[in-house]
C-alpha cells in the first residue's frame, strides 16, 4: 500500500512537471494580451505543456544528451525555471498588472453545477468501462509502448525502423521462402507519440507495462473534451443561448455516447495519435478562433506552435487539420467573397516579424535538429490521390451514424443545416446591402463569420471524407476518418440542442408553454436514451486477463533464454497481446519485428506477395519450406498455443519443449 | 473562491480520484497471481547442449501440491510430490541427463517438457 502511495504521488509529480507546469506558466506570463479564463489556463495547459516537453527532450537529445531520471527531470525543471524568470521579467516590463481573468464566461451558477455533473457522469462511465481494460493488452499500445521503452532502455530518442522479411520470389511467395532484405524505415511512428510517455515512466519509475500509457491517455482526451467545450463557449460568445449550447455539447460528447469510437475504447486501445492529435486539433483551432476574432498575434503564435507540436506527433490527425483548415479558409473566402479584400487588410497583424521568425525557426528545426519520420514523398502521395483500396473508398452512411451516435449524429445534422441556413441567409442579406459588418448585430444568431466558416467547413470537411473520399483525393483508411467526426458533431448537436431550448421558450411564443416542454424532454429523453444505450453496449466487453498475464510471462522467459543472436517466433491469432511480448524485449540491440509474428491468417491471403515463412513455420514445420524458413531466419525459440499448434512442434524431432504454462509452449530449435 | 476555481477544483479531484483507483486495480490484474489460478514448468538452462534438466516450478494456481515425474530412455523414475505455495516458484534438481522428458501434475492439469 505504502509502496503504491508513492508509486502515486511520483507519477502525479511527472503529470505536473510534464502537462501542467510549463504549459500553465507559458500561458500565465506570456499570454497577457487576451482575456482566458481559470478553466481556459487550466485546460489549456496540458496541450501547451505537451509542446514544451517534447521540443524540449528532442532538442536536449539533438544536444546528446542521454535521458535517464536525473537528467529528464533536471531538463525540465530548468525550462520550467528559465520560463518563470523570463515571463516575470516581460511581465514587470511591459504589463506590471496582470488582469484578473475572473469568470469571463459568464457561466450562472446552474449551469457550473450541471458542468460539475457532467464531469461526474464522464469521469464514472469511462472509469466503469476502463476497469475491465485499463490491464495493459490492446495491439496498438504494445506497438507505441515498444518505443517507449527503447527510449527508456537507451536514453536516446528512437529511430523509427526494422528488419524486413520477405519472400526471395514474391510472385511464388506462398511456395517461396524468405530472408532478411534489410532495415526498413517505419513512417506510422512519429516521436511527439512517445517522447512524452518516455519522459513520465523515466520521472516517476512506473514500468510503462502499467496503467500508465493509459492514464496519461484518458487525462489527456479529458481535456481534449474540456477544450471542445471551452472552443464551443467562444464560438457560441455572442449568442443568447451560446452558453446553454455549450454545456448541451459538453452533455453529448462527455456524458453520452463516452465509450465508443474515438473516446474511452481509444484510451485503452492505446490509440495514441488519434488522442493526442485530437487534444491539439481542438486547442489550435482554439487559438486560431481567437486570433481571427480578436486580432490577436499571441494566439496565432501558440495556433503555430501547437499544429507544429501535431505535426511531430500523429500525420493522419496533421492531415485532417490540414483538409479543415483549408476548407475553413476557402469558405471563408466564398461567403465573403464580395469584402474579402477588406478582410485581407484586416489580416495584416499577421504580417509581424514575429510570426515570421517562428516559422522560419519551425522550418529550420524540421530540417536541421529532427525531420518528422513520415515526412517524405512517398508517405505523402501515397495518401492523396484515389483510393487505392476497398477500405479507403469510403464508409456506407448507417456505418458513419452508427460509429458516431445515431441521434448525436441527428441532431448535428440538423444543426449544421440551421448554421448553413443562418449563414446563406446573413451572407445574401451582405451581399444585397454590401455593408461589412464583422459583428452581425442585427440577425438573429449573432456568430462571428469565422465561427460559422469554421463549424461547416469542420463537419462537411469531415462527412466528405468519410462517406466520399474520392472527392477530396484522400487515400486514408475511413474507418479511421470517421473518429474525427465526433468533435464538430458534438458542437453542432450542442447547437442544436441549445437553440432548440431558446426558440422554443421564446416569449412571446406561438406555441403554449406546455408544448414547448414537452418537445425539449422528447429531444433530450432520445438523445439520452440512445447515448446511454451506446455507453452500455461498450461496457459489455471482458477482456482476458489471466491468458495476458501468461503471454508476459511467456515473453521473459524468451528474453532471459532466448539464444544468442537468434530470432524467436510466436503466434498472433491463438494467443493473446502478444504485441507486448517485444516490450519486454526492448533493448539497444532489439528490434521491433523480434519475435517473428504469425500474423491473422486471413493476411496472408488477402496478400499474396507477402511472405509466406512465418505462417508456414508454425501451420507446418516439418514442411520443407518450413525448414529453410528457420535456418534463413536463425530461429531459436517459437511460442504457441498450446492446444492449437503445439502437436505438429511435439511430433518434428527438431524441436524441443522447454516451456509450458496453461497456455502457451514453448519450443527451442535444436 | 469563485465557480470556476472550484470546478477546476472539483474535476482535478475526480480525475485523480479516477485515476488512481484505475491504476490500483490494473495493479492488482498485472499482478501473476492475484485471482488467478495457472502455473508454469520452465528448463532452467533450455539449451539442448546443456547436460542438465533442472527446472523450475511457477506457481500462481491455488493449488499447492505438484507431483514430477522424470521419464528418461522409456525409465520412469518415481513420483516425487512437492509443495509450492502461491505466488513462488521451486527450482528442481534432477540427476538424470538428457534426453528426457519432464512430467509435472496438480489436480487434473498435466504439463511436459522435454530435451
Amino acid at each position: 500500500m505504502t509502496q503504491f502511495f508513492f508509486e502515486q504521488l511520483l507519477f502525479y509529480l511527472a503529470i505536473g512537471i510534464t502537462l501542467i507546469a510549463p504549459g500553465y506558466l507559458v500561458l500565465h506570463f506570456f499570454v497577457t494580451k487576451i482575456r482566458l479564463s481559470h478553466l481556459e489556463k487550466a485546460a489549456l495547459s496540458v496541450p501547451v505543456s505537451f509542446t514544451v516537453t517534447t521540443f524540449t527532450l528532442l532538442s536536449a537529445s539533438y544536444a546528446n544528451v542521454p535521458f535517464n531520471r536525473l537528467s529528464v527531470i533536471l531538463i525540465l525543471l530548468i525550462t520550467i525555471a528559465l520560463i518563470a524568470l523570463l515571463g516575470s521579467h516581460i511581465q514587470k516590463k511591459y504589463s506590471p498588472k496582470e488582469r484578473d481573468p475572473g469568470d469571463s464566461q459568464n457561466l450562472s451558477k446552474k449551469q457550473y453545477i450541471l458542468i460539475g455533473c457532467i464531469f461526474t457522469v464522464m469521469c464514472l462511465t469511462k472509469g466503469t468501462y476502463l476497469t475491465t481494460t485499463i490491464f495493459p493488452s490492446s495491439t496498438d499500445l504494445g506497438h507505441h509502448m515498444y518505443w517507449v521503452q527503447r527510449i527508456v532502455t537507451t536514453g536516446e530518442v528512437v529511430t523509427y525502423s526494422k528488419n524486413t522479411v520477405e519472400a526471395d520470389d514474391p510472385k511464388s511467395a506462398a511456395s517461396s521462402p524468405a530472408n532478411f532484405v534489410g532495415n526498413q524505415q517505419i513512417p506510422d511512428f512519429i516521436i511527439g507519440e512517445h517522447i512524452i510517455f518516455a519522459a513520465i515512466a523515466l520521472i516517476s519509475g512506473i514500468s510503462v507495462v502499467s496503467s500508465m500509457p493509459s492514464l496519461v491517455l484518458f487525462l489527456i482526451h479529458i481535456v481534449s473534451i474540456s477544450l471542445l467545450f471551452l472552443l464551443s463557449l467562444r464560438l457560441f460568445e455572442k449568442l443568447p443561448f451560446g452558453r446553454n449550447a455549450s454545456v448541451c455539447v459538453l452533455f453529448t460528447i462527455g456524458a453520452l455516447y463516452a465509450i465508443s469510437g474515438a473516446q474511452a475504447k481509444f484510451v485503452s486501445g492505446g490509440v495514441v495519435g488519434n488522442i493526442l492529435g485530437n487534444m491539439l486539433i481542438i486547442s489550435s483551432l482554439y487559438f486560431f478562433v481567437r486570433a481571427l476574432i480578436e486580432k490577436s498575434r499571441y494566439c496565432i503564435l501558440l495556433g503555430i506552435t501547437l499544429i507544429t507540436a501535431l505535426l511531430y506527433t500523429h500525420h493522419l490527425s496533421m492531415f485532417i487539420f490540414g483538409y479543415v483548415f483549408l476548407a475553413w479558409v476557402v469558405l471563408f473566402c466564398v461567403i465573403n467573397i464580395r469584402t474579402i479584400s477588406t478582410h485581407i487588410k484586416l489580416w495584416a497583424f499577421l504580417m509581424h516579424w514575429s510570426v515570421f521568425c517562428l516559422l522560419g525557426g519551425i522550418v529550420a528545426y524540421i530540417f536541421l535538429v529532427h525531420i518528422p519520420s513520415y515526412l517524405d514523398p512517398q508517405t505523402i502521395s501515397g495518401s492523396i490521390g484515389a483510393p487505392s483500396k476497398s477500405t479507403r473508398v469510403g464508409l456506407p452512411l448507417w456505418q458513419l451514424i452508427g460509429s458516431s451516435g445515431m441521434m448525436r449524429f441527428f441532431f448535428g445534422i440538423c444543426g449544421l443545416i440551421i448554421f448553413a441556413f443562418t449563414l446563406a441567409q446573413f451572407t445574401l442579406i451582405k451581399n444585397y446591402t454590401r455593408k461589412l459588418k464583422l459583428n452581425v448585430q442585427n440577425t438573429s444568431l449573432n456568430i462571428h463569420p469565422y465561427a460559422y466558416a469554421l463549424v461547416i467547413a469542420w463537419v462537411s470537411v469531415l462527412l466528405i471524407m468519410t462517406l466520399e473520399p474520392g472527392a477530396l483525393k484522400v487515400n486514408i483508411l475511413s474507418t479511421r476518418i470517421a473518429t474525427y467526426i465526433i468533435f464538430p458533431l458534438a458542437i453542432t448537436s450542442g447547437f442544436f440542442l441549445g437553440w432548440l431550448i431558446y426558440f422554443l421558450n421564446q416569449k412571446p411564443s406561438a406555441l403554449p408553454q406546455t408544448f414547448s416542454t414537452l418537445a425539449i424532454s422528447f429531444f433530450f429523453l432520445i438523445l439520452t436514451l440512445d447515448g446511454l444505450n451506446d455507453n452500455s453496449a461498450s461496457l459489455k466487453e471482458v477482456p482476458e486477463i489471466e491468458q495476458t498475464v501468461q503471454t508476459f510471462h511467456n515473453a521473459l522467459y524468451l528474453k532471459e533464454h532466448a539464444p544468442v543472436g537468434s530470432w524467436s517466433l510466436k503466434d498472433h491469432n491463438h494467443l493473446e497481446s502478444t504485441a507486448w511480448m517485444k516490450v519486454f524485449m526492448a533493448s539497444e540491440s532489439s528490434d521491433y519485428s523480434n519475435p517473428l509474428s504469425r500474423a491473422l491468417l486471413a493476411r496472408y491471403e488477402s496478400q499474396p506477395r507477402r511472405e509466406n515463412c512465418t505462417r508456414e513455420m508454425i501451420s507446418n514445420p516439418s514442411s520443407a519450406l518450413a525448414t529453410v524458413c528457420f535456418e534463413n531466419l536463425n530461429i531459436g525459440l517459437v511460442s504457441v498455443n498450446t492446444e492449437q499448434d503445439a502437436g505438429q512442434f511435439i511430433r518434428n524431432d527438431n524441436f524441443i519443449r522447454v516451456y509450458q504454462n496453461s497456455e502457451i509452449s514453448t519450443f527451442l530449435r535444436k | 473562491m469563485n465557480h470556476q476555481k472550484k470546478v477546476i477544483l472539483f474535476t482535478a479531484l475526480l480525475l485523480m480520484i479516477t485515476m488512481s483507483s484505475l491504476a490500483w486495480i490494473e495493479r492488482s490484474q498485472r499482478d501473476f497471481s492475484n485471482g488467478k489460478d495457472w502455473w508454469a514448468l520452465s528448463f532452467v538452462d533450455p539449451s539442448p547442449a546443456s547436460s542438465t534438466i533442472d527446472f523450475t516450478i511457477e506457481n500462481f494456481s491455488d493449488s499447492e501440491t505438484f507431483t514430477y515425474q522424470v521419464i528418461s530412455n522409456q525409465n520412469q523414475s518415481e513420483i516425487k510430490t512437492v509443495t509450492i505455495p502461491k505466488s513462488s516458484s521451486t527450482n528442481i534438481t534432477v540427476t538424470q541427463n538428457p534426453p528426457a522428458q519432464i512430467q509435472v501434475t496438480t489436480g487434473d492439469q498435466t504439463k511436459s517438457i522435454y530435451k
